[in-house]
């Protein structure tokens, strides 16, 4: 988890790189403009003795300060003008590039492919799943991920991506985008996107003003005057932009080849994606013309700017190439003609309904390429092995677990832990922060659910299903409230998946929330409110909120809100943040607490992990839970090497008392996404005690 | 000398507007088109569901094949009106044309639907029941994605009539969006229960 933490804590240094890298630009920008005025003044004589030219220039410093005062001036403008453009997070950006999102429900095969393919890695890591969004006009192989954190994210891959790479090479690719997003990439090429607007975009617009594209009404020669000088500034403009760019960001390209292989434990598959875009005749080339903005988002060079070596945004594919593939001789891949690889039985896309959608039971659904309609309709069946590779499937059919990872999950827990605890400790829980498991197991999910995650109505409607309790009076109540404050149809869909849903153990719930992410981030603002009021009333009516309730409103809020925060700075260490550090361990060693005298100890335990901070333990009361969700928001403000110590702190908070209950886990997996460490989903054999558990960390409500 | 400076910059700043301005409504129109997207798909699954359902009751309903007949000829009008609204997405006659396909196939359905009232045969049959609760449910998934795609219509709209926009909106191609009247009307044939 250390690595983790480390690599997010670079990504902020580069942060100041670039900041460093525009205050150069800017200053070099304004001589280029105070060297323009110079010579229209006639300043420079054309003939004249050396010594005369340099006292000439030097006196007419306001002029220079001036220049590179205004020109400063006007680049910050439009770079905070772009930033906030950008705070809706990554769909802004594919929606710029007028990519399709693709939804839940896709009726091609291989979008179908794609959407396994990202939720696959996104449960694996613990991650919500991000939104995703196809280039269809693009045939050349290619991909970017965008967003702040988390919450916002999105993977936008070309349609040559899905025709010419295998599911290996695909998964690879998608592995290479999740790094990025994880390792705190996208947003410093946010940030980076933000700051070289101003110059870059003069050398858009001028190019498109000289192309007279733009323009199709009338054209006469003054405009085409100032497209002329538009053009010539903005190509300066774009020269240092992009130096910029190749100066920040071309170095991480590596780092996340490296995450790539690590996330899919197979070396091969992001190898062979990236041999093959060297043997594409089209390569990674797209044809739109906005991709200049946006090109060190992509996974290889778009070919918009320049193929200079040091202007590039991408290291050279051949050097990538052999960092991964020591053996790689030169020789890439010429990808074949037509589909790389042909539809498996769970991508065929859906026919049309048949008569028995409800009767289907999971047991059917293990490819068995000869059942019909009723096995291609299914969704995916997520099974421990997450139908990555063959290698996974026969690992766990073996009962083998990778190395490092404890016995975890009901499944496959050889040392038969009692129902009261999991065996972990602090060190088996750390490792997992932060990395992608794809053996790890995952909760089994009916299919009724998951089809339910797909769509954005069923989407509400399990969420709201998900709140409705399973005490029959309260139920009645909170169906009252769906029908008034989210009308009938959501009532009725969220009765239609209420039995599923008791029937889903509580890791399985959770496990929907970030299932669901993407289908509820569809929605439009209206009626985000609507479902944001709904679920807020559904949680107060039954007059005490659970750690699971608390937890699950808390994720689906950090989808909703456009919250300004993500963009801030995260540069505090742990003394800002003291107060909210207190109440979150606070918090922590209360819930799960075995005996009243851990409490106080735990606390010792994990506050000798925080140096420099004393910490005193807040008394047990109704108001430490939400206090937990609040200071959540607040602790977004450390930077990586604190919220790593703070994650240690807490995990060893919660093992400290020998015993690790589900709460404590729902509550550490909240501060994990938080702080944008993704923790995957730890099965516990605590499902059967779930209904004690429950009552005993109620809080009432004041 | 400060003159010109005042007036390269202006320039600038007008352009760096403009850009800025161009984009957003670029974003904003994607946005709608996205919106429409998953409109489409509900209505296509729905289109699937049809024949299924007519094939289920043309055994019972033997001499009412006139009223089956209709109900095809009506869906298969609105599959192609919803193929041409798919590809001009926000087109305000392509929307037009798609309401009223649909509000055909709407009479001929509650034909089909209210006569199974009469036919206790009918409403018994289990495969029946589970063709029109999936109607229903995807009807009210075309209901809750036209609200998110008319309310991403409107932001749009606004935006391309707001000050900054409205002057070059006409320049760069950007035409009002339509938005898009009811078509589903599940909640008509489905009666609130509160009861659980």
């Amino acid at each position: 988890m250390r690595d983790f933490f480390e690599h997010q804590a670079i990504a902020l240094r580069r942060t100041r790189l670039l900041l460093l890298c525009m205050v150069l630009s800017v200053i070099a920008l304004g001589s280029v403009v105070f060297g323009a005025l110079c010579c229209v003044r006639g300043l420079l004589l054309i003939r004249v003795p050396d010594s005369v030219e340099l006292p000439t220039m030097l006196q007419k410093w306001p002029l220079f300060l001036w220049s590179v005062g205004i020109t400063g001036a006007l680049v910050a403008l439009a770079g905070i003008f772009r930033t906030l453009s950008l705070r809706e997070g990554g769909s802004v950006l594919a929606e710029m590039l007028d990519a399709r999102l693709v939804s839940g429900q896709p009726q091609d095969g291989l979008d179908r492919r794609l959407l396994n393919v990202v939720s696959e890695m996104a449960l694996a890591a613990g991650t919500p799943v991000p939104q995703v969004y196809m280039l269809d006009l693009e045939p050349s192989i290619n991909a970017f991920a965008a967003g702040w954190d988390l919450g916002d994210s999105v993977i936008c891959v070309t349609r040559g991506c899905l025709h010419k790479l295998t599911r290996s090479e695909l998964q690879g690719v998608v592995a290479h985008e999740f790094s990025h997003i994880l390792h705190g990439d996208a947003r410093l090429n946010l940030r980076l996107m933000g700051a070289v607007f101003g110059m870059v975009s003069l050398g858009l617009l001028g190019k498109q003003l000289l192309r007279g594209s733009a323009w199709s009404t009338r054209r006469d020669a003054s405009l085409v005057v100032v497209g002329g000088a538009l053009a010539t500034l903005g190509a300066l403009g774009g020269l240092f932009g992009n130096l910029v760019k190749a100066a920040v960001s071309r170095q991480r390209e590596y780092l996340a080849d490296a995450a790539a292989v690590q996330y899919t434990r197979d070396p091969e598959g992001i190898s062979r994606a990236l041999k093959k875009i060297g043997g594409f005749v089209l390569g990674a080339r797209l044809s739109t013309v906005r991709a200049d903005e946006v090109e060190h988002f992509f996974l290889e060079d778009t070919g918009s700017t320049s193929s200079w070596t040091w202007l590039t945004t991408h290291p050279p594919l051949s050097e990538r190439i052999r960092r991964l593939d020591p053996s790689f001789d030169g020789q890439f891949i010429a990808p074949a003609e037509g589909l790389a690889e042909a539809l498996g039985p769970r991508e065929r896309s859906t026919p049309p309904a048949h008569t028995h959608t409800f009767t289907r039971d999971a047991s059917a659904e293990l490819g068995d390429p000869s059942c019909g309609p009723e096995l291609a309709t299914a969704a995916l069946p997520l099974t421990a092995t997450a139908g990555t590779s063959a290698r996974g499937a026969i690992a766990h059919a073996a009962g083998a677990l990778p190395p490092g990872l404890p016995g975890l999950g009901v499944a496959h827990n050889s040392n038969g832990a009692g129902a009261g605890a999991l065996p972990l400790t602090a060190a088996d829980v750390l490792p997992m922060i932060g990395t992608s498991h794809a053996e790890v197991a995952t909760p089994e999910l009916e299919p009724v659910l998951q089809q339910a995650c797909e769509n954005s109505f069923s989407a509400c409607g399990l969420v709201l299903a998900l709140l409705v309790s399973a005490d029959t009076r309260v139920a009645l109540h909170q169906a009252r409230q769906i029908l008034v404050l989210a009308g009938p149809e959501l009532l009725a869909e969220a009765q239609r998946l209420h039995p599923a849903v008791l029937r889903a153990s509580r890791l399985a719930r959770l496990t929907l929330a970030t299932l669901a992410a993407p289908a509820l981030r569809a929605l439009s603002p209206a009626q985000k409110l609507v479902e944001r009021r709904t679920v807020a009333a559904l949680i107060a009516e039954d007059g005490s909120t659970s750690v699971f309730e608390l937890v699950l409103s808390y994720m689906l809020t950090v989808h909703w809100q456009k919250r300004p925060r993500h963009m801030a700075k995260r540069s505090a260490g742990l003394p800002a943040c003291h107060a909210a550090i207190q109440l979150v361990l606070s918090c922590l060693v209360h819930t799960g607490a075995a005996f009243d005298d851990c409490a106080p100890r735990a606390l010792q335990d994990a506050a000798a992990r925080l140096p420099g901070l004393t910490l005193s333990l807040l008394p047990q009361n109704p108001r430490l839970l939400s206090g937990f969700i609040t200071a959540l928001d607040e602790l977004q403000a450390l930077r990586p090497t604190a919220r790593a110590a703070l994650i240690e702190a807490c995990a060893h908070a919660v093992v400290a008392d020998g015993r690790v209950t589900e709460d404590e886990l729902t509550l550490l997996r909240a501060l994990c996404l938080a702080l944008d460490a993704p923790l995957p989903p730890l099965e516990s054999p605590l499902e059967q005690s779930s209904a004690g558990s429950d009552a005993a960390s109620r809080l009432q409500a004041v | 000398m400060y003159i010109a400076i005042g007036v390269i910059a202006s320039i600038v700043c007008v352009s760096l507007l403009v850009v800025a301005v161009y984009n957003g409504l670029v974003t904003r129109r994607n946005r709608y088109k996205n919106a429409y997207a998953q409109i489409d798909v509900q209505l296509k699954r729905r289109y699937d569901l049809i024949p299924n359902l007519v094939e289920a009751v043309r055994g019972y309903l033997k001499h009412e094949a006139g009223t089956l007949e209709a109900v095809i000829q009506a869906r298969n009008s609105a599959y192609g009106a919803a193929q041409r609204a798919a590809e001009r997405a926000g087109d305000p006659e392509a929307l037009r044309s798609l309401v009223n396909a649909e509000a055909a196939l709407h009479s001929g359905l509650t034909r089909i639907l209210a006569l199974s009232e009469s036919y206790p045969e009918l409403k018994g049959s289990q495969a029946i029941r589970d063709l029109t609760e999936e109607l229903t449910t995807t009807e009210n998934r075309v209901a809750f994605a036209r609200q998110a795609y008319n309310d991403c219509v409107t932001n749009y709209n606004t935006a391309r009539e707001t000050f900054p926009a409205v002057v070059i909106a006409g320049s760069f191609g950007f035409e009002t969006a339509g938005l898009l009247e009811a078509i589903d009307h599940a909640a008509e044939r489905q009666a609130p229960r509160v009861a659980l």
